[in-house]
């Protein structure tokens, strides 16, 4: 068993010194690690830290003592992972070769500073200021939009700000006290959002996903600062009652869509909001009944409004047989007359071409904005299988995300170069489907291979 | 996302709902109290028709009060839910005109128990899995946590939402960063055997906090064994890699399971397996995963004893159970009108399959895994029926259907309208009519409806229709589960064979057995 006490190993130390210098055809196979664990902040010892000790099978714990030192004594010499571990400390690992000095005859020596993480915890209530139980709570923080993403919706995306996105870091769920806690988190500047427990079906007036300190809008939402070990408690969020409008309307289907055999077709009908299409707020879906849909809970803003009709005779395998999207602002009143007129899908034949210096690698093709209704698969083409299909696109705007994967083979950075369909060009623009097929897909894809290569090499 | 397709998927052929506010002058009034003192509880939550189109919301004022208003006659539910209280639900049901308005919903305040997950030398153990169950009716054990209870970065958990009651605690190691494998699940406090649990009692509202829960490093022993896999398939796919899944079996309150890699050649090795009894099955990488993620595929055997001794040399062998295409057409008995077909194929009356057939009879069942099958396929319009079938150049007995191999097929199906049309009486040992009993009759020869009930009336009358054919028919006092899948036979030396013709027949008499 390990040791902590420190005599016992400069003992271990110096006979195996002796061990050392006594010629022999089979060099010592033995070593041994010692060290110490401090907080990196204020290079204090973590007394009682738990260190891990690990190569293969064998597996050795132990713990530091009050000057935070800790020692495995006489292993195998050779590599280990050494591991030190403390509650309220960033987890962190190192391999460390187990070996005593030739000169001084001490074991290797190891030194883990470890960085205390910061905690960000509150409390959310509901509308009546009691707690609630099952809020689904997330921590947000901004970062730098990939450009080459660009606009396209990011998961876990709530607003905008400037050339940065707020995005969704971690998420929680409160327990039946309201509470909530986010830890191990590093140093930074944080958002929380909160939304209801459960389905947020409770009629008009609901409650809503709500950003601290108290406001709808993620944009508004204010900023928790925190560094490296500090607990900022207190970040309670009551959630915020409103009622929204309602949107109704009727999928129109295609003029010559057959009539009889329609027991298995439903039409379905969804909203997002325009600008967050991943916020899911305020969107019950709809069975469109002779083609009438109503949803509820709207917010004022910009949404899509699109209307699926399914034959679902295959089971497991639906089929779209029609589809329309329209663009609906909300203000303050509920809007009706809304017409969706469905037309058929389309399908897009497409290739992949790499550039000539460039190895084909996988490239995985995904329209956007996908429908709430899963229904456009993600694609795959590259090396194997230079072409691919886009099928069940109804009408909409679509931009392409177009990913080799991975993006780095060998020192080679692949990035899309083009994407033509029909002979038009639209990497940037996107591409719009009405009902017809638009022609064939191109997708040109470059890598910048002697770039790399001579940054890795230098 | 998935919750809408779940939705999809799973109501296709219901009629479709468009949410109508609900409207009336009807309206519900009543108090929340707390149900041991009796006061007013502010700030609960009620929500009524939770499931019904036009769900509202309420909560309860200082006073307790609430009140909804502008309902229609019916029923109405009303679902109050607290922090620090169970949840409790409450039918009220309106008559036109009658407004209700003295209400109450007591709420019993919940109990938690807290506390945190240790290791043996007092280290907290993150991300651990806490079960909480407790013994039912029957003496059973049954689950009593919300949800996944977690232990926390520091070790801690909490448990609420408790009834008054007798509580067992079970905690699993997860996978937390630097951990120790040698750890083993334990019940509250130590113990590893769940006959050396002990119980944590609560009362109604109490807080039990600073619950220890101390893991037991206990090793186990070491199983190791190889997985051969079907011919073509690679142990590795597109980065990804077979493994192998020990799940318990059998264990009170919990199962869980731990995995491990197969190395290139099918061998596996799982360390630190505590005694027990335990189910080993093979999960292939996509894109074979789908079809052997369940079933009986890759299943050593459901019982693998686990004692204090290392296992060596155990073979699972993997069958491909990928799903295929199934194809076949409907062929119409002379006299039958053609029309469209429906096809299904259920297992244990879950449906697993579902197409129709086009204007030429054809039809693809699509993704049908390889496995055992009751068939069904019934007309849209003209209510004929499938009955009899053929899978290649296999007659199906009773619309029994095994697909197997890579291209099972084609299935044909023979579709009737023809119908003989029996009555009859069921009657005692003394000759007096018997209400409320069964005739039972099941197909002597390959069907598709292999079974029909007719159930008798107060004068002891029956009547029923079913495809022309001969029959076993026996009387009884209830339809047995077993009937449809042909697991349930007629009683022993009893039943009677009867040929029907299609029309009219006979009115039979059945006799009932004394009951004993």
């Amino acid at each position: 068993m390990p040791s902590c006490l420190r005599r016992v190993s400069s003992v271990l130390g110096f006979c195996a010194v002796l061990f050392a210098q006594t010629p022999s055809p089979t060099p010592p196979q033995t070593g041994a690690i010692e060290g110490d664990v401090t907080d990196i902040l204020t290079h204090k010892p973590l007394a009682g830290a738990r260190v891990k000790l690990q190569a293969g099978d064998l597996l050795l714990f132990t713990r530091c003592d009050a000057n935070g030192r800790f020692q495995f004594p006489e292993i195998p010499a050779g590599n280990y992972l050494v591991a030190p571990d403390q509650p309220g400390y960033l987890a962190f690992g190192q391999t460390v070769r187990a070996a005593y000095s030739i000169i001084s005859g001490t074991p290797t020596q190891v030194h883990f500073p470890l960085k205390p993480y910061a905690v960000v915890s509150g409390r959310v209530t509901d509308s009546a200021g009691v707690p609630m139980q099952g809020a689904s709570v997330e921590l947000l923080r901004l970062r730098a939009i990939d450009p080459e993403h660009g606009d396209l919706p990011t998961v876990g995306r709530r607003a905008i700000v400037g050339n940065r996105e707020m995005v969704v870091a971690d998420g929680a769920v409160t327990n039946d006290l309201g509470e909530y806690r986010f830890a191990r988190r590093s140093a930074g500047s944080y958002y929380v959002g909160a939304r209801p427990a459960g389905h947020r079906d409770d009629g008009d007036e609901t409650e809503r996903l709500t950003y601290y300190p108290r406001v709808l809008r993620a944009e508004s939402a204010r900023a928790i600062a925190v560094s490296d070990g500090q607990q900022v408690s207190g970040i309670d969020i009551q959630l915020i009652r409103q009622a929204g409008v309602r949107i109704s309307g009727r999928a129109v289907p295609p003029a010559d869509s057959p009539k009889g055999r329609s027991a298995m077709v439903s039409t379905y009908v969804v909203a997002w909001r325009q600008d967050a299409p991943q916020e899911e707020e305020a969107m019950l879906p709809s069975y469109a009944v002779e083609g009438a849909f109503e949803l509820k809970n709207f917010l004022p803003g910009q949404y899509v409004v699109e209307a699926v009709a399914t034959d679902q005779t295959d089971l497991g395998h639906p089929r779209i047989l029609a589809g329309g999207r329209r663009t609906v602002e909300v203000r303050d009143k509920n809007v009706g007359g809304v017409e969706i007129a469905m037309l058929p899908p389309v399908e897009i034949q497409g290739s992949v071409v790499f550039a000539a210096n460039c190895p084909a690698v996988p490239v995985a093709i995904q329209p956007a904005p996908f429908s709430r209704i899963d229904r456009i698969a993600r694609q795959i083409a590259g090396a194997a299988t230079p072409t691919f299909t886009l099928s069940s696109l109804i009408p909409g705007h679509y931009m392409l995300i177009v990913s080799p994967e991975p993006r780095t083979v060998a020192g080679n950075r692949y990035s899309v170069a083009s994407v033509r369909l029909g002979g038009r060009e639209v990497l940037q623009s996107g591409f719009e489907i009405a009902g017809q097929p638009p022609g064939a897909m191109r997708i040109a894809i470059t890598c910048s291979g002697q770039i790399e290569a001579g940054r890795v090499a230098r | 996302m998935t919750a809408f397709l779940l939705a999809l998927v799973a109501t296709p052929l219901a009629p479709a709902q468009i949410s109508n506010p609900q409207s009336g002058d009807l309206s519900i009034a009543g108090t929340v109290t707390g149900a041991l003192s009796g006061a007013p509880v502010a700030g609960a939550r009620i929500v009524l028709d939770g499931n019904g189109p036009g769900r509202t919301l309420a909560y309860s004022d200082a006073a307790g009060h609430f009140q909804f208003a502008g309902l229609p006659p019916g029923a109405h539910n009303l679902l109050a839910s607290r922090t620090g209280y169970l949840q409790s639900s409450q039918l009220v049901v309106l008559t036109p005109g009658q407004s209700s308005t003295g209400v109450r919903i007591p709420l019993a305040p919940q109990a938690a128990i807290a506390g945190t997950v240790e290791d043996q030398d007092g280290f907290p153990v993150a991300s651990a899995s806490i079960v909480v169950f407790t013994r039912g009716a029957q003496g059973q054990l049954v689950s009593a946590s919300q949800g996944g209870i977690t232990s926390d970065e520091r070790g801690r958990f909490r448990a609420a939402g408790l009834a008054a009651g007798h509580y067992y605690l079970h905690a699993e190691p997860g996978m937390a960063r630097n951990w120790d494998p040698r750890y083993a699940a334990v019940y509250y406090p130590a113990a590893l055997k769940f006959e050396n649990a002990e119980a944590i009692e609560v009362a109604a509202g109490q807080e039990r906090t600073g619950i220890v829960i101390r893991l037991v490093r206990s090793g186990g022993v070491r199983v190791q064994g190889r997985v051969e896999m079907p011919p073509g398939f690679a142990v590795r796919q597109s980065g990804e890699r077979a493994q192998i899944a020990l799940a318990t079996v059998g264990t009170p309150g919990f199962g869980r399971s731990t995995y491990a890699p197969l190395a290139d050649d099918g061998s596996f090795t799982l360390n630190n397996v505590q005694p027990g009894k335990y189910r080993l099955e093979a999960s292939l990488p996509p894109p074979y995963s789908r079809g052997f993620t369940t079933g009986p595929s890759g299943v050593l055997e459901p019982n693998l004893q686990v004692g204090s001794s290392d296992i060596s040399g155990i073979v699972v062998k993997v069958e491909d159970s990928r799903p295929v295409d199934l194809p076949g057409s409907v062929v119409f008995e002379p006299g039958t009108k053609p029309a469209q077909v429906l096809v299904f194929l259920y297992q244990r009356d879950s449906e697993q399959a579902r197409t129709a057939s086009q204007e030429d009879g054809s039809f693809v069942l699509r993704g049908v895994r390889p496995g055992k099958y009751r068939l069904a396929a019934a007309a849209m319009e003209e209510g004929a029926r499938g009955v009899s079938a053929r899978l290649g150049e296999t007659s199906l007995p009773f619309g029994n259907l095994e697909v197997k191999g890579p291209h099972p097929g084609p299935l044909v199906i023979t579709m009737s309208s023809a119908t003989a049309r029996v009555e009859g009486l069921i009657v005692n040992a003394a000759g007096q009519p018997l209400s409320g009993k069964y005739a039972l009759f099941r197909a002597t020869k390959p069907g598709l409806r292999p079974v029909a009930v007719g159930t008798s009336e107060a004068d002891g009358r029956f009547s029923t229709e079913m495809p022309p054919g001969e029959y076993r028919v026996w009387p009884a006092a209830s339809v047995p589960a077993g009937l449809r899948d042909g697991s349930a036979a007629a009683p022993p030396g009893q039943g009677q064979l009867v040929t029907f013709v299609a029309g009219g027949n006979p009115p039979l008499s059945l006799e009932m057995p004394a009951v004993k």
